[in-house]
């Protein structure tokens, strides 16, 4: 077991300087690192994944989980004017401890209010970035996320978990780091991606294995096991190799050279793991763009065995959450397509047994003002998420819904709510399932200690067995 | 590999002893052929002149012979290795020659290295035509640029060489200076007449996908008049004042945003200022970016200005977020922490000021209920103008205004022109814009130095104008960092050609045109993970920041082009070139024969049966000559193998080696 490292020491030695730091918080983590931290938790021989759902451009999540209690829904009501939903639309969430006001979910979320209420989902309310805990009276002298309200820089936050200093590495690629030994095989990435490269799975040695909603892909022309003697392919075939095998000087040549090998080697591995898998033939599969991403995490989280495979996390982004006009036929469009992928995936899951294995948890650069500037909101602050699996203690609202009328205390302005729980700490409870032990946050999430005691009895937040 | 003789006979139960040793010990010798891989040098470039000597047997070192002739004077003229042999190693089937100019001005006519194979123990020279001798060409020095140096240059300013080397031999002979000078006074090449001739082929409508048939079309056109380097500096000005098509809005205005692409080519040389106000104006950003009607904030209603248009403008079109000294180096404060340009208070008044726009045009006669118009800049009416005082970066106080009455805007203009005076005079601008352009066409990592040169010319381009986009370019292109021969060699130094470029570079060398005379080259982006006014966010499709793990990022060096480089558009790219050489570069094909955007191969089919020289052509049109020769002889023995037993097999020739050396690192990076 090793020594945990308390926040002051682990602060003095980053010097805390914002820019300078970041060189020697990876070299720090390399060096933690690289003493191999067995994950500790006692039943991490069995697999596990853990899906980010990225809504990007801030997505307004108080018309996600709303309050439908006469009284508060009339505060939502007062301050969101143009863009309430109507209360008779929201559809009951019955958590099992009521939070002390009624909420109900957006009336595109039916799966979701069906996950919730039968236990294997639950929200997380009022989250977001800080360096430190802000009240009203402190906004103005606290230090506050660098660019907060800036898509860029709270997308960056929400995949580095450092909002004090600009990085390109994020906490899901410190997890893979750190977690990737327990996994045989890292031919291919434990950290896949449906959606492109991304911070939050780039860490110092895992990278982010960006796959299509057909799987990996080949490369056409080359196939080393074509011995067709009056076919080109076999003699391409040799030429690539051969190609494959130069290193260059030039840096920018060699990393060129690096992606190709490893996106071939990648390929072939991922190919046989996953080609032969069929999936549960109860389940359909919207056809979406979301959908079919999910249906292939499906097969992906099938061969994980084949893949060398006991922990991988896998990103998909699913942006255009930035509506600052059009808001409420926006997300009535949007959030069914959510929505249904999301079932359709769980569904799936617990057909092929493996519910309890996997996690999926939403993300966003922020939520928007209450307020609105007439058919649309604007970048704001705290706001509201949801996780989803059979590991997750659902039918629960965690954290306290915020009050929404106008100027509020934790109303900045504009209805942008501080948030009272730090990402910090929804992430922990992720990366803590995931396998990372208590004592080694900090190696993941630089800044925990700010908002929990790595050493106290406590979890973060709860949310996950 | 071949065995030689020695085993199958072992194996038959010769004996060595007695019987035939003279037999065992005579194998047929093996043939040893002269290559000629580059036969152009001049004395200022630095490129080697290269011959490879090719044997087939591989079994043992092979010590080769040959004479060094012709009109060059070894040592004085060029420099190559001691000795008049060369070894081939155990092993390999090749071995180089290297010849490195000496620098020497030579006669007006250059000279010429004749190489020619001699007789050695072990081998016999080839008996083919022409390959027991070769001729390198070394021309003098000349202000005017060679060949290599011109490709180059137009991988850089422009889109690379076409096939038949013309634009290349106007490089040549105008050299870098003049041929800009002339770029800058072509007339402006618009991609709004293609869109105009698409609504017509297509009855009237055009959608989102038009756009790129568009920027093809115009990118492509070899008319007498037109503008590669405005297009290239165009794309990239796309890129920096990013509009897209991913915001669904925009995406059903196809009209407009070419109108605002063609915005930027029209601002591409003139003034930054201009371009600058002008951006902000167009209604296309308007909605991207929703300051059309943005209205003041309302204390009543309880509305705010959107600040979305005013931050980007701060932070991504003009000033960035750390003030930057002239050298594109961040300021430091004495705590040793960059300081920031702004803060969310100066955000919030540039939202301010940013209000009251609304569609333009005859029939923009109300803020709330004007007609769309994507084409006619937005007009300011003051009565939804926050009149209030302002404070904007480094210090600029906007004063209260009087709304004007009738409404004619001018409180509003007043403020939006006092802003952009702002960020344009603000010190940022000059080095923050700068850096940029040259990461977009030179190289990723230029020195401090370099950005301080070009960022002295935006300050002033000489005759006191700021701002002078003309002076900047040119500063960017004939900078001795970007024209410097010597700086290929450097390991730092360069960028990776963004995916989208790399494929027009190959449609304009491989010649590849449609015979309808249409570029309907759409829906490419999935295969690039770029598309010309599609990218993801106002983040453009890469940040200059980014930097892909491994020996980049512990450089502290970045190369953002890395950031769409994963391991689909590793393959997908290749995939796609694999694809257009037999199919052509339509994403889908074509059910009409006239439509496909088929390369044109003539120069290349000649040369099928003469690989060497199928090679040196496709080294120089595709990497400017700077193929290693390791990878040469990797693709020539490649190509060499296909032979009459194959289908297609001239063909198949061709476009084996297209397409190794196409999806190759060495045409993917510009050194």
């Amino acid at each position: 077991m090793r020594r945990p490292i308390s926040r002051r020491r682990f602060l003095g030695q980053l010097n805390c300087a914002a820019i300078s730091s970041i060189p020697i918080l990876n070299t720090l983590l390399n060096l933690k690192m690289a003493g191999s931290v067995a994950a500790a938790s006692s039943n991490t021989s069995d697999f596990r994944a853990l899906i980010c759902l990225f809504l990007s451009g801030g997505i307004d999540t108080f018309n996600v989980l709303v309050p439908r209690g006469d009284t508060e829904y009339a505060e939502y009501k007062g301050i969101r004017s143009g863009v309430a939903l109507p209360q008779n639309s929201l559809l009951p969430l019955t958590p099992a401890i009521s939070p002390g006001l009624q909420l109900g979910a957006h009336p595109g979320l039916k799966g979701i209010q069906t996950l919730f209420n039968s236990g294997s989902a639950a929200f997380v309310t009022n989250v977001g970035t800080l360096i430190e805990p802000v009240t009203k009276d402190t906004y103005d002298s606290a230090s506050l996320p660098l660019g907060l309200y800036s898509h860029a820089d709270q997308v960056e936050q929400w995949h580095t978990s450092t909002p004090n200093v600009r990085s390109a590495k994020g906490w899901g690629g410190r997890m893979g780091d750190l977690l990737r030994s327990m996994n045989t095989l890292d031919t291919v990435s434990m950290n896949i991606s449906l959606t492109g490269t991304n911070i939050w799975q780039s860490g110092e040695n895992v990278f982010d294995y960006t796959i299509s909603t057909d799987g990996a892909v080949p490369l056409d022309g080359y196939d080393p096991t074509d011995d067709n003697q009056w076919s080109p392919t076999p003699i391409r075939t040799r030429a690539i190799d051969s190609q494959l095998g130069f290193t260059y000087q030039h840096l920018l040549t060699e990393a060129f050279a690096t992606k190709k090998r490893g996106a071939m080697d990648a390929y072939a591995l991922f190919n046989s793991a996953t080609g032969n898998v069929t999936l549960p033939s109860t389940v359909t599969f919207p056809d979406t763009d979301l959908g079919n991403q999910f249906q292939m995490i499906a097969k992906t989280v099938a061969g994980h065995g084949a893949l060398g495979q006991t922990r991988q996390t896998f990103f998909i982004e699913y942006g255009g959450w930035d509506h600052h006009d059009d808001l409420i036929n926006q997300q009535a469009a949007m959030l069914p397509e959510v929505d249904q992928a999301i079932k359709a995936f769980y569904d799936c899951l617990t057909a092929m047994g493996l519910q309890n294995s996997v996690t999926l948890f939403t993300a966003s650069d922020f939520a928007r003002t209450l307020t609105t500037d007439s058919a649309g909101t604007d970048h704001a602050w705290g706001g509201n998420h949801f996780v989803v699996g059979g590991a997750v203690k659902g039918n629960h609202i965690y954290g306290n819904y915020p009050p929404l009328y106008k100027d509020n205390p934790l109303d900045v302005g504009r209805g942008r709510i501080i948030p009272q729980i730090a990402v910090d700490l929804y992430f922990a409870e992720l990366a803590m399932w995931l396998g990372v032990p208590q004592s080694s946050l900090p190696l993941v999430l630089p800044n925990i200690g700010t908002f929990f005691d790595v050493n106290g009895s406590n979890k973060p937040l709860g949310f996950m067995s | 590999m071949k065995h030689s003789r020695y085993i199958p006979l072992l194996l038959a139960g010769f004996s060595l002893l007695g019987g035939m040793p003279r037999l065992l010990a005579e194998t047929a010798p093996d043939t040893v052929s002269i290559i000629l891989i580059d036969g152009d040098m001049r004395e200022d470039w630095p490129d080697h002149g290269v011959v490879g000597f090719h044997r087939q047997n591989t079994d043992t070192d092979l010590v080769v012979n040959f004479a060094l002739s012709g009109t060059a004077q070894r040592g004085t003229d060029y420099s190559v290795a001691n000795g008049n042999s060369i070894t081939i190693p155990a092993g390999d089937r090749e071995a180089w020659l290297e010849f490195a100019p000496t620098g020497q001005v030579l006669g007006k006519t250059g000279a010429t290295i004749l190489v020619t194979l001699q007789t050695g123990t072990g081998y016999a020279p080839s008996a083919g035509k022409g390959e027991t001798s070769a001729t390198i060409m070394i021309g003098q020095a000349s202000p005017l640029p060679c060949d290599k140096a011109a490709i180059r240059f137009l991988n850089q300013a422009a889109f690379g060489p076409d096939g038949g080397f013309a634009n290349v031999h106007q490089v040549m002979s105008m050299g870098y200076d003049k041929w800009i000078t002339a770029q800058f006074a072509k007339p402006v090449g618009l991609q709004q007449p293609y869109l105009n001739q698409l609504m017509i082929a297509r009855k009237g409508r055009v959608y989102g996908d038009s756009k790129a048939i568009a920027w093809w079309n115009r990118v492509m056109n070899d008319s007498p008049t037109s503008d590669p380097l405005r297009q290239r500096v165009g794309f990239a000005l796309s890129e920096i004042f990013v509009i897209s098509d991913h915001l669904d809005e925009l995406d059903n205005e196809p009209i407009g945003m070419v109108n605002y692409y063609d915005l930027l080519l029209k601002g591409a040389f003139g003034n930054f200022r201009d371009l600058l106000y002008h951006v902000g104006m167009h209604p296309c950003m308007g909605v991207y970016l929703n300051h059309l009607q943005n209205a003041k904030p309302d204390p009543v209603a309880g509305t705010f200005a959107d600040e979305n248009f005013g931050r980007e403008i701060m932070q991504l079109f003009s000033i960035g977020i750390w003030q930057l000294n002239m050298d594109g180096s961040r300021k430091l404060d004495i705590s040793n922490q960059p300081i920031p340009t702004y803060d969310n208070t100066i955000i919030s008044n540039m939202a301010r000021v940013m209000t009251g726009f609304s569609f333009g045009g005859p029939k923009g006669r109300d803020f709330w209920y004007a007609p769309d118009n994507f084409t006619a800049p937005m007009r300011m009416w003051d009565q939804y103008h926050d009149v209030d005082p302002k404070t904007l970066p480094n210090g600029v106080q906007l004063p209260a205004r009087t709304a004007s009455d009738p409404d004619k805007g001018t409180a509003g203009m007043a403020d939006y022109n006092a802003a952009i005076d702002c960020l344009f005079n603000h010190p940022n601008a000059a080095p923050f814009f700068s850096k940029q352009l040259i990461q977009k066409l030179v190289t990723s990592n230029p020195s401090t130095d370099y950005v301080g040169r070009v960022a002295a010319k935006f300050a002033d381009n000489g005759s006191g104008v700021r701002g002078d986009l003309k002076a900047v370019i040119r500063a960017v292109l004939l900078d001795p960092e970007a024209r410097d021969p010597q700086k290929m060699s450097d390991p730092n130094f360069g960028k990776m050609k963004e995916p989208y470029l790399r494929t027009a570079n190959l449609v304009r060398a491989l010649n590849a045109r449609a015979a309808n005379g249409v570029y309907a080259l759409n829906y490419l982006e999935d295969i690039h993970f770029q598309q010309p006014l599609s990218a993801p966010s106002v983040f453009n499709f890469f940040k200059p920041g980014f930097a892909p793990d491994g020996p980049v990022s512990d450089s502290g060096l970045v190369a953002p082009e890395f950031q769409i480089l994963n391991a689909v558009t590793a393959l997908s790219v290749p995939n796609y070139y694999f694809s257009a050489l037999q199919y052509g570069f339509n994403r889908w094909g074509s059910d009409n024969p006239k439509a496909v955007v088929a390369p044109h191969l003539a120069p290349e089919m000649a040369l099928y049966n003469d690989v060497p020289a199928l090679m040196r052509r496709l080294d120089l049109l595709l990497t400017g000559g700077t193929l290693p020769n390791a990878q040469h002889q990797v693709i020539r023995e490649a190509v060499e193998q296909i032979d009459d037993s194959m289908w297609q097999w001239k063909q198949e020739r061709i476009r084996m080696a297209i397409y190794l050396i196409a999806a190759a690192p060495e045409f993917a990076v510009l050194h």
